[in-house]
């Protein structure tokens, strides 16, 4: 028994007809392999379960943009970025930066429902506790953050719509041009987040570059005096502390 | 109108019985999330519960942790959807590792994945597409089976698909997949919504259909609801199960004797009550005289 034609080569072309979803394709697809019909099912399961795919994980940016434009945001991007993830949750990392364009606040709301969910499924932790500063040689050490963390920069107010979506609270106003960066991470299984000042970013951003505590606080002193310094880095780091963002240092 | 299946391979040797050598028995549902707490304290009168493997190739959190606990209560299915044995390309070998890092993890009663492929080269639709029921195909089937089995290091059951096209020049799906098992040893999960609705599709006869497959292999049950499309009938898990697929199960268990069946209810999912209130219809089934 022999294939109409090499499996490679019809899934390849199955495949194209699948991205492209044109009608005039279709029929030359249906015609080749005279299957018919039926073949619109997959057609249309294909689309529908890509767009639910972004709508499950961009539940707030949905939300925002309500349903028409949700779907034809959604429709865009599935048109521009085939689907290449090894799970249909992974489907989406450039659906935020897509939304940019045309609607800045669902660009980062949908930057943070990401980041939230990455977080949700993340590695588990569990973090270090005051105790444990005592047995830290502070001149070598490298803070190692939770590994279910992100930073998520927003150019909007979009952190305060996300938890008013969140808890179907009355929506503040979007203000753009309000440049921020989060946290996103886990306490226990439930995601947290808030704004990072920039003294704390350059922090994370360092440790989790390998650099030690030292070094950090010797680069914060050359910004300003160097009592100052490691007065804001011990904040962070006691602050860092009580919200579970420490799992241990290197 | 259905037509009766010429040449339907009835297998030769003992066709009667589960594989022994499966640990799953008795009645389970889909774990859905509606339902994760009653799972995790227990209170589901079931004998497994069958859960979305990719759903859980996650490193960590909530997710993991509800499994884990669900699993102190009862054993579990895994049963994914993006194996891919169908791509001319073959599995991809990251998702393999991702699954043995799940199964080395849950210590699953059953893995179980599809006869279909999603994709090839970069590309993933995410959707169960069918396979056209080739020798080519087999051969690429049989090897990406085997690759599985081997790195899971256990037997697999794979499930027969809904299919709402056939291609020309091909062999019976019953065949291909007698072969198949025959071939990787592999175990069938057998989808009896699935046979109703492709034997409908085609113009065929369901329990022909059914007498065609390796019923020997089967090592667990799948029971779903569809609906009606404009091209037919279409698997969509979103209903109870229909009453034509009632008596084909009861057609199935005659012939192959109790086998782990659950059913699988992935929208408009109702209370768990209700769920388990269906279940007893396959409880009942199984007693029946034929």
């Amino acid at each position: 028994m022999t294939a109409i034609v090499p499996l490679a080569e019809l899934q390849r072309r199955f495949c194209a007809w699948l991205r492209e979803g044109d009608e005039d394709v279709a029929a030359r697809l249906a015609e080749t392999l005279n299957v018919g019909a039926g073949l619109s099912v997959y057609q249309n399961a294909y689309r529908v379960s890509l767009v639910e795919a972004l709508r499950e994980t961009h539940r707030r940016a949905a939300l925002w943009l309500g349903e028409a434009a949700f779907e034809a945001a959604a429709a865009r991007y599935i048109d521009a970025e085939p689907p290449s993830s090894w799970t249909i949750d992974a489907y989406g990392a450039g659906f935020p930066a897509a939304l940019r364009a045309d609607d800045p606040v669902a660009a980062d709301l949908a930057a943070i429902d990401r980041a939230v969910g990455d977080v949700f499924v993340g590695d588990d932790a569990i973090p270090v506790s005051a105790a444990a500063l005592a047995e830290v040689d502070w001149q070598t050490a490298v803070i190692r953050p939770v590994p279910a963390l992100a930073l998520v920069p927003i150019q909007t107010n979009a952190d305060a719509l996300w938890l008013a979506l969140a808890g179907e609270e009355t929506v503040p106003a979007a203000k753009n041009g309000n440049t921020a960066t989060l946290m996103v991470w886990r306490q226990g299984f439930e995601p947290v987040m808030r704004r990072a000042d920039p003294v704390e970013c350059a922090i994370l951003r360092a440790s989790l570059a390998g650099i030690g505590f030292g070094r950090i606080c010797e680069e914060l002193a050359d910004e300003s005096d160097e009592a100052d310094a490691v007065t804001r880095a011990g904040t962070v780091l006691g602050r860092w502390i009580g919200e579970g963002l420490i799992a241990d240092f290197a | 109108m259905t037509a009766a299946l010429p040449g339907a391979a009835v297998p030769a040797s003992p066709p009667i019985g589960a594989d022994m050598s499966n640990p799953l028995s008795g009645f389970g549902l889909g774990m859905r999330r509606p339902h994760y707490a009653q799972y995790v304290a227990g209170e589901a009168p079931i004998d497994f519960v069958e859960v979305i493997s990719e759903n859980f190739m996650i490193p960590g959190g909530r997710p993991i942790d509800t499994l884990t606990r669900a699993r102190a209560h009862y054993p579990v299915a895994l049963h994914g959807v993006s194996l891919s044995v169908g791509s001319a390309d073959g599995p991809r070998g990251d998702y393999l590792d991702r699954l043995k890092a799940l199964v080395d993890r849950i210590e699953p009663a059953v893995v179980s994945d599809h006869l279909c492929w999603t994709g090839i080269g970069a590309f993933n639709s995410h959707d169960l597409l069918p396979v056209p029921l080739t020798d080519e195909a087999l051969d690429v089937v049989c090897r990406a089976i085997d690759q599985a089995q081997t790195h899971l290091k256990r037997r697999m059951l794979f499930e027969n698909p809904s299919s709402y096209i056939a291609f020309p020049g091909t062999m019976p799906e019953w065949h291909f997949l007698s072969e198949m098992v025959r071939r990787t040893g592999c175990g069938l999960l057998l989808d009896v919504n699935n046979v109703f609705v492709s034997a409908t599709n085609h113009g065929l006869d369901p329990l022909a259909w059914l007498d065609g497959l390796p019923l020997h292999a089967v090592g667990q049950i799948h029971l779903a609801g569809h609906s009606r499309g404009e091209h037919g009938l279409i698997d969509t898990h979103d209903a109870a199960v229909d009453p034509a697929v009632w008596a084909l199960y009861a057609e199935t268990i005659r012939r192959t004797g109790p086998v782990a069946t659950m059913i699988e209810r992935d929208g408009n999912i109702p209370e768990l009550g209700e769920l388990i209130d269906e279940l007893a219809q396959a409880r009942t089934a199984e007693i029946m005289p034929a």
